[in-house]
């Protein structure tokens, strides 16, 4: 899988650290197009940290982020946003901003990347993707004015606002129903069919996992660094190191599995 | 047998600590102390186990677990093994369960106790990480200004004039009470002092020449220090819990631009206005207290005031005004920026913002005073 010709995210070596305080060490992994990649791990394993760290939000400690050939911990700030603006981010509980609209949190970005668009052409870009959300008709609706789950799906069409290659997703099912978080699962296989965007998942939720997971990586508390990665599903049935199977199974291991 | 509250009975069998714990349990009687298991444990030569008995044990709760565990953690201290048989099967689960919680050392502690020299070495290299970071972020404002001016900045109009608003007309009757009460204040403390020499009318020159040079600014910058520092860190602060600063920057929009310049030009153009209104409406309240209450016109305490006061005050005046409003300004954007995701974070970085504007703006006030001295101004 390694050093594979069709990798959008190479991570080499890295360490996350809060001071002198290791959270985890010598991540090495490959996020390939067209995958949906699970990043998962027990609570407090840093999931959310690593994908602070593949946004740019987090300094490495030490080891190297790739976006294609650049490598982005030492890009220079323009290199750094052009690698962002291929980047679309739904925030754990939407961030959209509180002093804006949904149309205006949607359409900030396309203000900033393309200066030269109309603001007529950026508040009808806005409501289309508004629109392929399910969100259609609140493109005046302030977030406060609005439920959790819209947040997060305005959230999602912020993120999808300059077609991004690759769209990370931190716990898209946190703070929803059932239904709803499958509902924003299928949403995002369907923009992954429909745009052929990568995307990168911070999850714990089995059922995400095991439905839309094409590769993922778990990450161990207790040895602080990656114990398995492959299609989630694979290592549900053939992992061998228990601490990923334990995870997989909701911590039932049924006797007849090879182990 | 133990009654509600009476101590579980503890006797010595051979090499074996027996604990009874039969009875009622419950957390309105309190817990038991183990000091009856640790002095069987000391009193017998060699204990080699302690075995629980537990037959006739009624209703229980939490107090018989604490006590067991207590318990338990003496016998781990002797290095005795505990024989849990007598026990029902319940509180054996409820034990068991307590007991599997692994330690979590990958969690960092934060307070443990420090020797001083620690605790001075630690502030010392916080204080000097926050030096820099505060050089840092002055330089980003300032590039940011920058692009501004070159017309780059990510920098919503709207923005600005909300801050404008909230920052500027709204904190009009604070700046009008506070500094109206402070002419009030000044001339009553000068007529009585220059009524004994019956120059009471130069009350005029004394409250003119205070307020304008220096009060005015001075008074309505901890103001604002109060009412809009404390804001701008609150409001940045939440920005920050809910990930919306996160969100800016990976739009590749910059923090400083979008949240940071807005803030800071609305006061630095607010605070001028705001001073020389505070001007006005001080020396209003000292020509009250004149009028009123000293017997002189209203036109000889204009006069008076209007021969006394002259650019010279005024200029400085303003001048002082805008730094500290810069100082307000820059102080409760970048607590807010700095501050951490929880709730709490937020009403520190609020506390924060307002103690940083305020020395900032009594150590330039200091500064300014030196320099008028010594520039002769």
């Amino acid at each position: 899988m390694l050093d594979s010709g069709d990798a959008m995210i190479r991570v080499r070596g890295l360490t996350m650290a809060f001071g002198d305080f290791v959270l985890m060490r010598d991540l090495t992994f490959d996020v390939n197009r067209g995958d949906v990649f699970v990043i998962m791990g027990g609570s407090g394993s840093g999931k959310s940290t690593l994908l602070r760290h593949l946004l740019g939000l987090k300094r490495p400690a030490a080891g190297e982020i790739y976006y294609g050939d650049i490598n982005f911990g030492r890009a220079d700030p323009t290199t750094r946003s052009g690698v962002l603006r291929n980047l679309g981010v739904l925030f754990q509980a939407g961030a959209l901003f509180s002093s804006l609209t949904l149309a205006e949190n949607v359409g900030i970005s396309l203000e900033e990347y393309l200066p030269d668009l109309s603001p007529a052409d950026v508040r009808e870009l806005a409501a289309l993707k508004l629109s392929l959300v399910g969100l259609a008709g609140f493109e005046d609706y302030y977030p406060a004015e609005i439920s959790g789950g819209m947040r997060k799906r305005a959230g999602l069409a912020r993120a999808l606002a300059l077609d991004p290659e690759i769209l990370c997703v931190d716990e898209p099912s946190a703070g929803l129903d059932p239904i709803s978080s499958r509902l924003l699962d299928e949403l995002i296989l369907e923009l992954r069919d429909s745009l052929g965007t990568t995307v990168v998942i911070v999850t714990h939720e089995l059922e995400s996992i095991f439905s839309i997971g094409t590769n993922s990586v778990f990450l161990d508390v207790a040895t602080r660094t990656i114990t398995a990665q492959g299609p989630p599903l694979e290592l549900r049935d053939r992992a061998t190191d228990p601490a990923v199977r334990e995870f997989l199974h909701r911590g039932r291991i049924s006797d007849g599995d090879q182990s | 047998m133990t009654a509600n509250g009476s101590p579980p009975r503890v006797s010595v069998d051979g090499g074996r600590v027996v604990v009874d714990v039969s009875g009622m349990w419950s957390l309105e009687a309190g817990i038991p102390s183990a000091g009856a298991v640790e002095e069987a444990l000391a009193e017998t030569p060699t204990p080699s186990a302690i075995r629980y008995e537990g037959g006739d044990l009624g209703a229980w709760d939490a107090s018989l677990l604490t006590y067991l565990v207590r318990v338990g953690s003496l016998a781990r201290e002797a290095g005795v093994s505990e024989d849990r048989g007598g026990l029902p099967e319940g509180v054996r689960g409820m034990l068991a369960l307590a007991e599997a919680v692994p330690p979590r050392t990958q969690v960092r502690r934060h307070g443990d106790s420090q020797q001083i020299v620690t605790q001075i070495g630690l502030t010392t290299i916080e204080v000097t990480r926050d030096f820099g970071a505060v050089l840092e972020y002055t330089g980003e404002v300032v590039l940011s200004m920058g692009r501004l001016l070159r017309g780059k900045a990510s920098f919503r109009g709207a923005d600005l004039w909300l801050a404008v608003q909230k920052a500027g007309v709204e904190a009009m009757p604070i700046v009008a009470l506070v500094s109206f009460l402070l002419g009030v204040i000044l001339a009553f403390v000068g007529a009585i002092q220059l009524e004994r020499f019956g120059a009471a009318i130069y009350v005029a020159d004394l409250v003119g020449i205070a307020m304008v040079r220096d009060m005015a600014a001075l008074m309505t910058g901890i103001v604002m220090a109060g009412r809009s520092g404390a804001a701008y860190a609150a409001e940045i602060g939440a920005m920050q819990g809910n990930e919306e600063i996160d969100a800016l920057t990976t739009a590749g929009i910059s923090p400083i631009d979008f949240v940071v310049l807005p803030r800071v030009l609305a006061l630095i153009l607010m605070m001028p206005l705001l001073t020389v209104y505070a001007d006005f409406v001080s020396i209003l309240g000292g020509m009250f207290v004149g009028v009123t209450m000293l017997d002189q016109t209203l036109v000889a305490y204009m006069v008076q005031t209007t021969n006394a006061v002259d650019l010279t005050h005024l200029v400085p005046g303003i001048f002082k005004g805008t730094v500290y409003g810069a100082i307000v300004a820059l102080s409760g954007c970048l607590r807010g920026l700095q501050a951490g995701r929880s709730s709490l974070a937020v009403g520190a970085a609020a506390t924060s913002a307002v103690v940083t504007a305020i020395v900032m703006i009594i150590a330039a006030a200091g500064v300014f005073s030196v320099l008028s001295y010594v520039l002769g101004i």
